[in-house]
């Protein structure tokens, strides 16, 4: 079962860091911009079959599909170094090039128009594959295309291959700063429904975290795009290590996102990195300690989601995996364990068996980095409501003074109703509301209540 | 009458001094020639006599011209050699004789106290002697075994005996310096007669085997011809002075130089194994040969100095034969390490081995490169590894006790599978000359170990599915009696997880990081490394709990819930979701057909949670007892992986179980 995994990269966001997650994975396989091994490349430990299949013996494509409504971000890829990587019969762009116009309506119908030309593609793909294991969507929720056509692709992925895993990597809007786009509540409340229901696992990027990191952590002034995005690829490349240099555990998608998702709802990821650099950044070589990864991996200010701290709740860490990179003593794992049990350094899940599991992966050998111990964490954390508390927020206020609702009425899914919207921000709240009771001892209790009301 | 007494005395009787068959020496004084004080004295030196005869006697027929293999008297060279020095020391007393023998030449009367002053002296030495062939024959003591009644002999007496023994003793030695010099420096047994502590014993099946295996496969494995003659350690032959160790350590060094032989004139160029020691040593050997008496001290000294020579050759060798690229190939497989490997293997050996009741070498290695191949594992990588099935012995008891709990005799094809998936095991085609460190005993070690491992991870990979299973039905069919589901999977899922975790990080790769580092740096010293290999199977063995019984049982327990539990689940949501298949359109009838399921499977989840309960909990409180009273560091590792947020020390059901056990230690 080698578990390849097909990557779908949806719209202007999906698409960029869905290309520099491509970019990270080629360095870190010895593979060039053209597909081809480099000469260097010569150690045979890593499975580039998961993401790549080999069209000959030399060339190297990625399994990846790119999906977009409007041809920019397509074009700029197809105008870079690494044009020639891709299958150029994975690439749909809409014909009319018009796009979504940051419109989640327009990118759903637009999704039921394309369906077949879009599934010809996926279908082609997974027939490619000896065992596909599942899909790995990128896209952004705000937006129109990601969501909007995500929201599509989420719904018919489960509906076609109902037993193959889908993972998510999504995009949160920055909050901090006031978007372009003002029906981002909209969409984000739409497509969080789809998360919910239709993906096995959303790994959650928050822009406004993203942004947090790059001007405080990083010092950029104003953070680039491909800055932004070269964090989210180190995220995914790293989430991937285990599949991609197999040890004893984690080395397919399930086993890695199973233990970290406890009840089917309960299943969107925070992820924090360390140490944090940037390429421009010249770092200083520091002796890194497993407990020193260990530890800063625990600290809000290196999580890739940004959450207000509230004090009302306990929240509490329902599970936690710690994949450490890099050389370490192994017997270092269980000290570190100790000291942050000691300090309690972590709070858990008061109504069940929870720990810090740690994954030893092995680093690419042709990357060359300054930092002996690197570590991802990804956690499953009750405060992660808070987020969608937030887009349900700014929802109930555009939602109040009917803004903007004109544009959704355009489309046949809206025009009689708004059902769509209210069943939305229930499914939402009922989410708010599992993280919530997560963090009381008696969740148990509640989930039996809960569980037979919903439809 | 003196004449008669001088060749009495040489040993050959007479009518005056006859001679019995209780070895000695009568005189008939029928005719009363002899005076009673003559007598007295006569007596006194035929006592002597009788010594010197028994002797010579000894001597005669243990020469090695005299030895006759087929009358099953004692024969070999030791026993000859003794006989030799055993004459040469009653030399003395010959010439005693002799010297008489002129002095009445000359002196016609020679008084008879004459002869009794010259022989008297001789007499305590003779005695010892005497005893001493007495006892070796009477016990019939053969080989080198005469060195320990030598030796004792030879420390139990005092002033000139001891002189005269430690010479014979010497004497006697040197027949072992001579077989150790040709054993230690070239591998050779000069034995003919069985008498070296160390043997070849010629294993007939297995060189049968290797001698079809060798003419099927390629040149490479002519080298493994040898081994199926096994030189071997004979305890009951070392003589009790000669320590067991130096005795294991004469058999190493000589093993050692057969495994050099065996790799023949293929690359044996720099030097050979002794890099030009060879003389020195040879002169070591000598040095103890030419010393008055026996040494152990010495001995001792320079078994170790050639053993220190060898092991340094040998892990030069082993350390080139690439060592720690085996020991990682080893880890790979015996130890899980290449996880994808299993990741793609469990999901068509599973089927295979619930379908094949007993299934075949052929079959079953043929998935094992099936699914090397899907994940891309280099060819030359797993030619080296077999997976195998071994029948069960007639009465198989490992399974029928872990099998006897309630709880899985239900399901007996449960049984039936577990018992097969215990029987498997891999070999590993060891090249030259790491076949003396993987040797089969290390093989079955390893593979104790790969099944514990390979249940937990089939357990682990039965979850896995299990939660795509769930994931998908509760999209179909929301919440209902699924949330009990839910969190006993992810309960089972953590406590196998953790104990996977706690496998990999805190066991198998800190002890391999251990090992590399003792092979690396502990002195090249081959035999440092060969016990820190047989140091590190023995902790992973231990720290995988095979050696316990009462945790290895709740394990197994742990791991046979999980697959019932799976079973239930399994049955359950296909039910489900078939029955939504057909019955579409008619929600209402569904739900109902739903709710039926539903009841009929909550009695058994609720019996499956509280077994679950009771096993977690049994587990953690004979971890805890365990801690507590031997406070090892590996069962406090697992026990904080498992309770790092202190969910099983605060639990209910736990302080129920602590309570009762702590009852049961006070009744004790």
């Amino acid at each position: 079962m080698p578990c390849e995994i097909i990557t779908l990269q949806l719209g202007q966001c999906g698409n960029q860091i869905g290309f520099e997650f491509w970019k990270k994975l080629c360095s870190e396989h010895g593979i060039s911009p053209e597909g081809t091994l480099e000469d260097y490349a010569t150690e045979g430990t890593d499975r580039k079959d998961v993401f790549f299949y080999q069209a000959d013996d030399e060339h190297y494509i990625p399994r990846s599909v790119l999906l977009d409504l409007e041809p920019r971000v397509i074009h700029s890829i197809m105008n870079s170094p690494y044009a020639k990587l891709y299958n150029p019969e994975n690439i749909y762009m809409s014909k009319q090039g018009g796009g979504a116009g940051n419109n989640w309506a327009v990118g759903y119908s637009q999704g039921e128009r394309i369906y077949d030309e879009v599934f010809d593609i996926i279908d082609r793909e997974a027939d490619g594959s000896d065992s596909l294991e599942g899909f790995v969507l990128c896209h952004s929720i705000a937006g129109g295309t990601g969501s909007g056509l995500g929201s599509y692709i989420l719904e018919r992925l489960n509906d076609r291959f109902p037993k193959k895993l889908v993972q998510t990597y999504s995009v949160f809007p920055n909050q901090d700063e006031i978007s372009d786009v003002v029906v981002q509540p909209y969409n984000s409340l739409l497509t969080l429904k789809r998360l919910t229901r239709s993906a096995d696992c959303v790994v959650v990027l928050d822009n406004t975290a993203l942004n947090r990191i790059a001007s405080d952590r990083l010092h950029l002034t104003n953070p680039t795009f491909s800055q932004i995005n070269s964090l989210v690829s180190n995220i995914m490349s790293v989430s991937t290590a285990t599949l991609r240099y197999p040890s004893y555990m984690n080395n397919d998608l399930i086993g890695l996102i199973a233990p970290l998702i406890p009840t089917p709802r309960l299943h969107f990821l925070m992820t924090g990195f360390t140490p944090l650099t940037t390429d421009q950044e010249v770092a200083s070589v520091r002796k890194t300690t497993v407990l020193d990864v260990m530890r800063r991996l625990l600290q809000p200010k290196n999580m890739m989601v940004s959450t207000p701290l509230d004090r009302n709740t306990q929240h509490c860490y329902i599970s936690i995996l710690n994949i450490i990179q890099g050389e370490v003593d192994p017997t270092q794992v269980h000290k570190s364990l100790q000291r942050i049990r000691e300090r309690k350094m972590a709070q858990f899940i008061p109504w069940g068996p929870a720990s810090i599991q740690v994954a030893l992966s092995k680093k690419s050998p042709y990357i060359q980095s300054a930092h002996r111990v690197s570590g991802l964490m990804l956690a499953n954390h009750t405060n992660i409501s808070a987020l969608f508390e937030r887009t349900l927020k700014q929802y109930d206020k555009l939602r109040k003074r009917e803004a903007f609702l004109e544009q959704f009425r355009k489309e046949a899914m809206f025009s009689s109703s708004l059902d769509e919207l209210d069943s939305s921000r229930e499914v939402v709240q009922q989410l708010v509301d599992e993280y919530v009771a997560a963090t009381t001892p008696d969740y148990l209790s509640w989930g039996l209540s809960q569980g037979p009301e919903e439809v | 009458m003196l004449h008669d007494l001088l060749t009495a005395l040489k040993g050959c009787g007479g009518d005056m001094f006859v001679w019995k068959d209780n070895y000695t020496f009568q005189i008939s004084n029928d005719l009363g020639l002899l005076h009673p004080c003559e007598v007295a004295v006569i007596e006194e030196a035929m006592n002597v006599a009788g010594y010197y005869k028994k002797l010579t006697l000894f001597c005669d027929s243990h020469d090695i011209v005299r030895v006759n293999a087929d009358d099953g008297k004692q024969c070999g060279v030791y026993l000859c050699s003794l006989a030799w020095s055993v004459r040469r020391a009653t030399q003395h007393f010959l010439n005693n004789v002799v010297d008489i023998e002129e002095r009445l030449l000359t002196n016609p009367s020679l008084p008879l106290t004459v002869v009794l002053a010259s022989l008297k002296p001789l007499a305590p030495t003779l005695a010892v002697l005497a005893t001493m062939v007495q006892e070796i024959e009477d016990e019939k003591v053969e080989g080198c075994k005469i060195l320990e009644v030598l030796h004792k002999y030879a420390t139990n007496t005092v002033a000139q005996v001891q002189e005269v023994m430690k010479r014979v003793e010497q004497e006697v030695h040197s027949v072992l310096y001579d077989q150790l010099s040709h054993w230690l420096l070239h591998g050779l047994l000069l034995d003919p007669h069985h008498e070296f502590f160390i043997t070849k014993t010629t294993n007939k099946e297995e060189n049968e085997i290797k001698q079809m295996a060798s003419l099927s496969l390629d040149e490479d494995n002519v080298s493994d011809l040898g081994i199926g003659e096994e030189v071997s350690l004979k305890v009951e032959l070392v003589p009790a002075h000669i320590p067991l160790s130096v005795a294991r350590k004469i058999l190493f060094v000589g093993n050692a130089i057969l495994v050099f032989q065996q790799q023949g004139s293929r690359d044996i160029g720099e030097g050979g194994v002794w890099e030009g020691r060879e003389g020195e040593l040879e002169d070591l050997l000598r040095g103890l040969n030419e010393r008055d008496s026996f040494s152990l001290s010495c001995l001792t000294q320079a078994i170790d100095t050639i053993t220190n020579c060898v092991s340094q050759a040998l892990w030069e060798v082993v350390m080139g034969a690439g060592l720690i690229g085996v020991l990682g190939e080893l880890k790979g497989v015996y130890l899980l390490g290449r996880g994808e490997l299993f990741q793609a293997l469990l999901p068509t050996l599973g089927p295979y081995l619930t379908h094949h009741a007993s299934p075949t070498t052929s079959n079953l290695n043929g998935l094992l490169q099936a699914a090397g191949r899907q994940v891309l594992v280099e060819d030359t990588f797993l030619e080296k590894f077999t997976l195998t099935f071994t029948p069960p012995a007639p009465s198989n008891t490992i399974n029928s006790t872990t099998n006897s709990a309630p709880l899985v005799s239900s399901h007996s094809t449960v049984e039936k599978t577990d018992s097969v998936w215990n029987q498997l095991e891999v070999e590993y085609q060891a090249r030259w000359p790491l076949h003396c460190l993987f040797n089969p005993d290390a093989q079955d070690k390893y593979n104790a170990i790969f099944r514990f491992l390979l249940r937990v991870r089939r357990a682990q990979h039965r979850l896995q599915q299990l939660w795509m299973t769930q994931m998908r039905s509760s999209k179909h069919r929301e919440g209902g009696g699924g949330c009990l589901q839910w969190t006993l999977r992810h309960h089972m899922t953590l406590l196998i997880d953790n104990i996977q975790y706690y496998l990999q990080v805190d066991v198998l790769e800190s002890e391999h990081w251990k090992l590399v580092e003792a092979v690396v740096n502990g002195g090249k010293n081959y035999k440092k490394l060969s016990f820190a290999h047989s140091a590190f199977l023995s902790t992973v063995a231990a720290r995988c709990f095979l050696h316990h019984p009462v945790l290895s049982t709740t394990l197994s327990k742990l791991l046979a819930l999980v697959h019932k539990f799976c079973a239930i689940v399994e049955a359950d949501g296909t039910v489900g979701i078939s029955g939504k298949q057909l019955v579409r359109p008619q929600q209402a009838k569904e739900g109902k057909k739903q709710d039926l399921a539903f009841s009929l499977s909550a009695k058994e989840m609720q019996d499956v949670r509280a077994e679950l309960e009771r096993i977690a909990a049994h587990l953690f409180f004979v971890l805890s007892k365990l801690q507590l009273n031997q406070g090892t560091q590996h069962t406090a590792q697992l026990i904080m992986r498992m309770d790092y947020n202190r969910y099983y020390s605060k639990n209910d059901t736990m302080k129920r179980f602590r309570a009762l056990g702590e009852d049961e230690g006070e009744l004790r």
